[in-house]
């Protein structure tokens, strides 16, 4: 088949990529200055994206993976969270339920 | 309001220097959940959160039966605090019932670097004068330096619980949760901008603070066909562009500069093709300088270093025509390869903290993966080719819309397809193997086809599965 006989669906995504809002909810009763680097990690351990936030506020991040990529991990210090991307927006908290 | 009880973390003065803020520490127990406390660094053995006969609002701290002697029974830690000498720790408990012998609680601080503890308090309840009775306690601390408070419920016999409720430590936090709760460190940040030095990519800057990049690792690859507004052949390679951006950003995360690594990498094409970009939230006066760019003959450029024309969008003007640093295609087998050739972009948008005179640029704002990378046909400012749905520049000759095999409709967000929604650039997240001179994509990827026609769902690794079945090698250069 030629690509120019293709008939496309006029919704579908030539990207390649998906873009992904991560939204960080902070603990406001944090000291103020108390703050880490968050890395977003793929799936493979590849840094995605870095920042230094600080706990006590909240934050929306954009950050971009590969169309392929089902999950990302998120380091803040010692708390490591797995999460899984089945929607373009994902959320973070400092809270590991028990 | 009940459960409207005093902030959790209040502040009583200003700054006093890093992480020294005259602060209390509090607990009111009112999110009802012990991991949003465990979250704070609150530590809790055989202490629930009950909402049944709670001191104030709806929650409070309440432990299992009294009947074990040991102190070590029941208890509640707080986070680390910095006590500064003076102040009184305040808290309200109350004993639920008395059918055992005594009950207790003990107060104590808790030392950082040992086991050791300091007695503060202590209290034996009364029998049957306590019961039920809310007791206020304000307990004078004199002391100076690193601990955390530790509470101790214990007695014997009965089914006897106490509650707690209203705490205020008279000192700052000073845990760190990202750090399994340890004390704070002491912080070293010797350019003063708020990051620690071990966290800060540039300790000694303090206009500089953290790098990213984007895409995360190798290069992006940019493939178009230069017919438009008529159809190409498809071979997905009369321009092919590497791109990789490092963003340097600031302790407020504002864009500080940009490099940009450009990578022509094919231009199979008889036109002499240009190249340029635009980032669509970003006015061109946040932009200071721009360099590292090629010949940009037949552009109007502005001093500094944004392209003329495009009034509220930044836009760079790569080079004029490809053909000028790569003679020879890179698409036909049998042909020598030359080498690639790479355009180092340079944008600053801060200098010594100062933004450019339309204002600072957040991350967020520059929006990287929101880019805007378009060829400029055959030296036809106006004939600018996108990818699919991206926005023409102020540039761009909008008469082309809707003729020949284009059908962009800006009315319902339609650029820069076809009546049958194909476009004429691609984006390719990774490194791109381009299809041979004159061999449609379809040919070369044997799964292209059914990713368009999935919508996606199918084979979304098309370009980059080297596996049996994906690719015709022969057909790919």
């Amino acid at each position: 088949m030629r690509t120019k006989d293709l008939k496309v669906n006029p919704t579908f995504d030539w990207k390649t990529s998906k873009d992904i809002t991560l939204n960080v909810t902070g603990l406001k009763e944090i000291n103020p200055e108390t703050g880490n680097t968050l890395y977003i990690k793929s799936s493979k351990g590849e840094t995605i994206y870095r920042d230094f936030l600080k706990m006590n506020t909240n934050y929306i991040i954009k950050f971009t993976v590969p169309s392929t990529e089902t999950g990302v991990i998120l380091v803040y210090g010692s708390i490591t969270k797995s999460i899984a991307l089945i929607s373009g927006t994902i959320t973070f908290n400092y809270i590991i339920e028990q | 309001m009940k459960n409207m009880k005093k902030l959790t973390f209040i502040i009583l003065f200003g700054a006093l220097g890093f992480y020294g803020k005259t602060q209390n520490v509090t607990n009111d127990f009112e999110q009802g959940t012990r991991p949003y406390y465990q979250a704070l660094c609150w530590q809790f053995g055989g202490v629930s959160l009950s909402n049944v006969s709670p001191i104030s609002g709806i929650w409070s701290g309440r432990t299992g039966s009294l009947s074990n002697p040991s102190p070590n029974s029941f208890w509640v830690y707080s986070p680390w605090v910095k006590f500064s000498g003076s102040g009184n720790l305040e808290f309200n408990h109350k004993l639920l019932s008395f059918g055992g012998t005594w009950k207790r609680i003990r107060v104590l601080l808790g030392n950082p670097n040992d086991t050791t503890t300091i007695f503060l308090f202590q209290y034996d309840y009364q029998k049957p004068a306590d019961v039920n009775r809310v007791i206020s306690e304000s307990v004078p601390v004199n002391h100076t330096g690193v601990y955390r408070v530790i509470w101790n419920f214990y007695g014997t016999g009965g089914n006897d619980r106490i509650m707690i409720d209203d705490i205020t430590i008279p000192a700052p936090y000073w845990s760190d949760p990202s750090n399994n709760c340890q004390p704070l460190p002491a912080i070293l940040d010797t350019d003063g901008d708020g990051v620690p030095d071990d966290q800060d990519a540039y300790p000694y800057d303090p206009y500089r603070a953290f790098n990213n990049y984007y895409p995360s690792s190798d290069t992006a690859t940019l493939a178009f066909e230069d017919n438009w507004p008529a159809y190409g052949d498809y071979d997905m390679n009369d321009l092919v562009m590497g791109y990789k951006f490092k963003i340097v950003s600031n302790a407020q995360h504002n864009v500080v500069e940009v490099f940009n690594t450009l990578i022509l990498r094919a231009n199979g094409a008889s036109m002499e093709n240009g190249f340029g970009y635009q980032f669509p939230d970003v006015n061109p006066g946040s932009v200071i300088s721009v360099t590292g760019t090629g010949d940009q003959t037949g552009y109007i450029i502005n001093a500094n270093g944004t392209e003329t024309g495009n009034s509220s969008k930044a836009t760079i003007i790569v080079f004029d025509r490809s053909h000028r640093y790569m003679p020879q295609w890179n698409t036909i087998k049998g042909v020598p390869t030359v080498d690639y050739v790479r355009f180092n972009i340079y944008l600053q948008f801060m200098n010594n903290g100062v933004p450019g005179p339309a204002g600072a640029v957040s991350i967020n704002t520059l929006n990287i993966s929101g880019w805007n990378p378009f060829m400029v046909v055959n030296g036809q400012r106006g004939r600018e080719v996108h990818l699919p749905d991206y926005l023409p520049t102020d540039l761009a000759d909008q008469s082309l819309f809707r003729t020949s095999d284009d059908d962009t409709q800006p009315g319902i967000g339609k650029y820069y397809k076809s009546p049958n929604n194909l476009p004429w650039a691609l984006d390719i997240f990774g490194k791109f193997d381009y299809p041979i001179e004159k061999q449609d994509i379809s040919g070369a990827y044997l799964h292209f086809a059914d990713w368009v026609l999935s919508n996606g769902t199918s084979y979304p690794d098309w370009w980059s599965n080297t596996g049996t079945g994906y690719r015709d090698n022969a057909k790919i250069y």
